[in-house]
């Protein structure tokens, strides 16, 4: 079995962020970046499968060429190969766009299942599974709690703010996997060193079929500004239970309660 | 203006963030509301039903609930249209804004589309309950291979939405294990929804979808009560949108207490049984 994970390097979430003035972009050059933290889950998913069935494992992620370090923690997790869909017209790229890129690179690559978290930590819209499922046309079995692959078929209990469903259709399909499905591996040093032997394929758009003209953004941020930060306001301190009264006088002043 | 509203349902009721909706598009416009039955894959049918309506509509209308972004991404897909996730508000000229970076950062975007298809967060205006909602089958799918074997509503007991309510307590690492029913006990005298961190729900104190921050929900109630939680940059973002803060935390440096508007440095397990005596005693 061929397996693809979707994966985006973000900025590390600790970090603050910012918009860039010229072009209303996130400053990615001002904070430390990282392999998103969601897309690790599916990751350690595909793991999971390489163990237990032999399943080839590839990374996909579109960015800018430093986006290879997230690719490279994910090979240091076991990923057996990467790709990086990298090409200058790809700068802030809309969601479409992301997803149309993504799913040309799928089909380049040509697995029986792509896997991807559900949502970033930076943009965080949760749509481009959905969109990459759109593209490509296959069955996208989003917020997976558990997934399992036999026969041809995939499985999988979906959970959301208000259902839970158990869904399954014949592969190829697309499904995105929620933090409840496992505990992602840390990589170790064995798999440090081996990572840095292990190839990654830059690919540009013409690699994948695409040109710049398929690639232009619907949508855009027309306007930016920070809001005010919030400061602190009252702060007491409570050893014994007395400040009950002050707290509730102070919610019936805010009228909240 | 020709705007088409997708309503979820739970237990085949409007959720009042659907309704909530339906009030926001009827001040801006002509409105058409669609629904799809919960039998079968929901999200396949939702998309084919609002695609199948949109000929002549300017504007698309979901929830910001998991459902309402994954139906958005693939009908925006499948439509061409512009997509904007977790609008606020539309000023007078139509255009979407959003907030970004935890609530940080408030940015207006634009689409060069003829349709754009957006969510929109709970609590952006009034509920409207004037209004005909069209109800499609989801078996009516013609495209989706996806089977659906089982469904079921999580029960969440009487307490409200965790992203629609008024009032949210959320539980974090100092509220300890047995502390979680002390979160619970508070929630319910103040009719409010039960959040947590993500430390809470890691250690499996509480289940993972009611994780507020960067990686779970985004709230934004009136009075927000932060127990035992240190307020790392990833719980602010979910929450600091909030009209109303309070915190109890035993560290007086918690970063928390920096977003507070009313801060307690003190032990969960002595404040909050205080707080519920004193609470009862005003009813």
């Amino acid at each position: 079995m061929r397996v693809a994970v979707l994966v985006k390097q973000v900025p590390d979430s600790w970090a603050v962020k910012r918009l860039r003035g010229a072009d209303l972009r996130l400053d990615r050059e001002a904070c430390d970046r990282v392999l998103n933290d969601l897309d690790e889950y599916a990751v350690e998913q595909a793991l999971v499968w390489q163990e237990q069935q032999g399943a080839h494992v590839t990374l996909i992620s579109m960015g800018p060429s430093i986006a290879e370090e997230a690719l490279r923690r994910g090979l240091s997790m076991g990923a057996d190969e990467a790709i990086l869909v990298s090409d200058d017209a790809l700068a802030g790229a809309d969601a479409r766009a992301t997803a149309r890129v993504l799913a040309a690179a799928v089909q380049k690559v040509a697995p029986d299942i792509v896997l991807c978290g559900v949502k970033s930590t930076d943009a965080g819209m949760s749509v481009v599974p959905g969109m990459v499922a759109a593209a490509l046309g296959w069955p996208g079995l989003t917020h997976a709690a558990a997934v399992d692959v036999s026969d041809g078929q995939v499985r999988v209990r979906r959970e959301t703010e208000h259902a839970l469903a158990e869904l399954n259709c014949a592969l190829p399909a697309l499904v995105s996997v929620i933090e409840k499905i496992n505990t992602p591996r840390y990589p170790n040093f064995k798999g440090i060193l081996a990572a840095k032997k292990k190839q990654i394929d830059t690919w540009s758009l013409a690699d994948i079929g695409l040109s710049s003209s398929d690639v232009v953004s619907i949508t855009q941020v027309t306007g930016g500004a920070e809001r005010p930060a919030r400061s602190s306001g009252v702060q007491v301190v409570d050893a014994s239970g007395d400040s009950a009264a002050g707290l509730v006088a102070f919610l019936e002043s805010r009228k909240v309660i | 203006m020709q705007l088409l509203v997708y309503v979820e349902r739970v237990n085949g009721e409007p959720t009042t963030h659907s309704l909530e909706l339906i009030g926001l598009a009827q001040s801006m416009g002509d409105v058409v509301a669609v629904s799809v039955d919960a039998e079968g894959w929901v999200i396949d049918a939702a998309v084919e039903a609002l695609a199948d309506r949109a000929a002549g509509v300017d504007l698309i209308m979901l929830p910001s609930t998991l459902d309402g972004a994954d139906i958005a991404g693939r009908l925006a897909y499948t439509l061409g249209a512009g997509l904007i996730t977790d609008v606020v508000s539309f000023d007078a000229e139509g255009r979407a804004h959003k907030l970004i970076f935890g609530g940080a950062v408030e940015v207006t975007t634009d689409s060069s589309a003829p349709v754009s298809v957006v969510t929109v967060r709970p609590s952006s205006a009034s509920p409207s309950f004037d209004c005909d909602v069209e109800i499609v089958a989801a078996s009516t799918s013609a495209t989706s291979r996806i089977v659906v074997e089982k469904t079921s509503t999580l029960e969440r007991g009487a307490r409200p939405d965790l992203e629609s309510a008024r009032i949210v307590v959320s539980g974090g690492r100092g509220v300890g294990d047995s502390g979680f029913e002390l979160v619970e006990q508070l929630a319910d005298q103040l009719g409010a929804a039960i959040g947590a961190s993500r430390a809470a729900t890691d250690a499996g104190w509480i289940e993972h979808s009611y994780q507020v921050g960067q990686t779970g929900k985004s709230v934004s109630p009136d009075l927000y009560i932060a127990l035992g939680i240190s307020g790392a940059i990833q719980h602010l973002a979910g929450m600091q949108t909030s009209q109303t803060i309070v915190a109890v935390n035993s560290d007086a440096t918690a970063p928390i207490f920096g977003v507070a508007d009313y801060g307690i440095v003190g032990d969960v397990a002595v404040v909050v049984p205080a707080l519920l005596t004193a609470l009862k005693a005003r009813h």
